[in-house]
């Protein structure tokens, strides 16, 4: 009885040991670990390369919002994504597609990148059309814009030699717009003559106002708004500065950002380029 | 009688335990066959994605490749690209079969490129699909000359 009883204990003892083994010899537990593995670490790589089209398409540099999303949608289409971009603590950029709180699995990528807080945006300007009654070249210049409440956008003017302005007749106008020249000259091909004067009027500052070849002028987006211009301004939006010069006249012309807020004196054609650290958030996930 | 209670006790005994070991050497056999299909799926599988990422964030050696001589190593970036990921057509058009084959000694190679609407750009293969018993791909994204989004597939067949 004794015997009979310690060998009831040995089998009962020897069940768990039995299930466990059964367990793992099932398989699957590694195949399906492996399985999960190796689709996590696929939309890792994926988002590291969304990441990395972005940087590479020079859509950070300009904190270019609407190039950013399209490269996202493009790259991600069948996924859920959240993608920021932080200068320090502050969010400066969020484009968001889905619903982070239903996400089945989550991969985060990170990559550090560099922005323009201040440069020359652009210094090369085509002739849109002439005003022959009035002796004038309509000029016109391009640039992109990032978010307008953080960094302000600036037309400089740099005229030499004799062609210092003297009088209100040898004036040089600027005139903002959203639209092209081939939009604008049809409708209203005297449009940028009713720009502000250069150098004159409240708006634009001088640098040595007895003998003014630099003039520069902050572009305002507000309310006051030029015929046929959107009822509020946009950030990440390519612009259109005209620019008025009397037909005997040259000059050379910047249009440059810096961040808000910065002083007149200190935005000058030779500003150098300066770049800020930012980081780039990536997190891709599919819905339940 | 004593004599005769103890062997069967002990053959009772022993019949669990022999199940045990069964059961153990059929587990251990199934463990040792998942670790070697882990190992040999994670080989290939890495090498598919080594060479892709040597393709989509190298302009190549030398990296004017496509207009000088044959690559060393072919990479597809753009010669003086700022970031990774960025195709040039140019290269994609001059990269052949031969230039993958020393990296990738598989007898079934297909590099596909698609935009992201589905559009096939460029496609280099070697081998068939069907003559193959397993096959290992791996997928990634960048645009082309930095303006079209682009979808990348490499596969590899033994």
């Amino acid at each position: 009885m004794k015997a009979f009883v310690f060998t009831m204990d040995a089998v009962l003892a020897i069940i768990p040991v039995i299930v466990v083994i059964a367990a793992l010899s099932q398989g699957g537990i590694l195949s399906h670990s492996n399985e999960l593995q190796g689709k996590l670490m696929d939309k890792y790589r994926k988002a590291s390369d969304v990441l990395e089209t972005i940087y590479a398409s020079g859509a950070v540099d300009e904190l270019n919002q609407t190039r950013m999303e399209s490269l996202l949608n493009a790259l991600l289409a069948g996924n859920n994504y959240s993608y920021t971009i932080h200068q320090g603590t502050k969010e400066v950029v969020r484009i968001e597609r889905g619903n982070l709180s239903e996400a089945k699995d989550v991969v985060v990528a990170r990559k550090p990148a560099l922005t323009y807080i201040s440069r020359v945006l652009n210094w090369t300007n085509e002739l849109c059309y002439e005003d022959r009654g009035r002796g004038w070249q309509i000029y016109t210049m391009s640039f992109n814009t990032s978010d307008i409440s953080l960094y302000d956008y600036w037309f400089v003017a740099e005229l030499t030699g004799a062609n210092v302005l003297t009088s209100n007749g040898d004036a040089v106008g600027t005139y903002l717009d959203y639209r092209t020249c081939e939009e604008i000259v049809p409708s209203s091909p005297t449009l940028p003559g009713e720009g502000d004067s250069l150098c004159e009027g409240d708006y634009w500052y001088v640098d040595d106002p007895s003998y003014p070849t630099v003039c520069k002028a902050k572009f305002y987006f507000g309310d006051w708004n030029p015929p046929g211009a959107p009822a509020s301004w946009q950030s990440y939006t390519t612009y259109y500065t005209y620019i008025r010069l009397p037909g005997n006249r040259a000059g050379t012309f910047y249009i440059i950002q810096v961040p808000a807020g910065t002083p007149p004196e200190d935005v000058v054609p030779q500003i150098p380029p300066v770049k800020q650290k930012v980081i780039m958030t990536l997190k891709v996930w599919e819905e339940e | 009688m004593r004599a005769q209670l103890f062997t069967v006790d002990l053959l009772i005994a022993l019949i669990p335990l022999t199940i045990a070991l069964g059961v153990s050497a059929a587990a251990f056999s199934g463990l040792a066959g998942q670790v070697q299909d882990y190992a040999y799926y994670y080989d290939a599988k890495r090498t598919v994605t080594d060479v892709l990422d040597v393709l989509m964030k190298s302009p190549g050696v030398p990296p004017d490749w496509n207009t000088s001589n044959p690559p060393e190593i072919p990479g597809l970036v753009v010669q003086g690209s700022r970031g990774y990921n960025n195709l040039s057509y140019e290269k994609l058009q001059a990269l052949n079969v031969s230039m993958l084959t020393p990296l990738l000694p598989y007898p079934y190679i297909n590099l596909s490129v698609y935009t992201t609407t589905g559009e096939l750009v460029r496609e280099v293969s070697q081998g068939s699909r069907g003559g193959v018993s397993e096959v290992f791909g791996a997928e990634r994204f960048g645009t082309i000359n930095g303006s079209t989004p682009v979808r990348v597939l490499l596969e590899v067949g033994r």
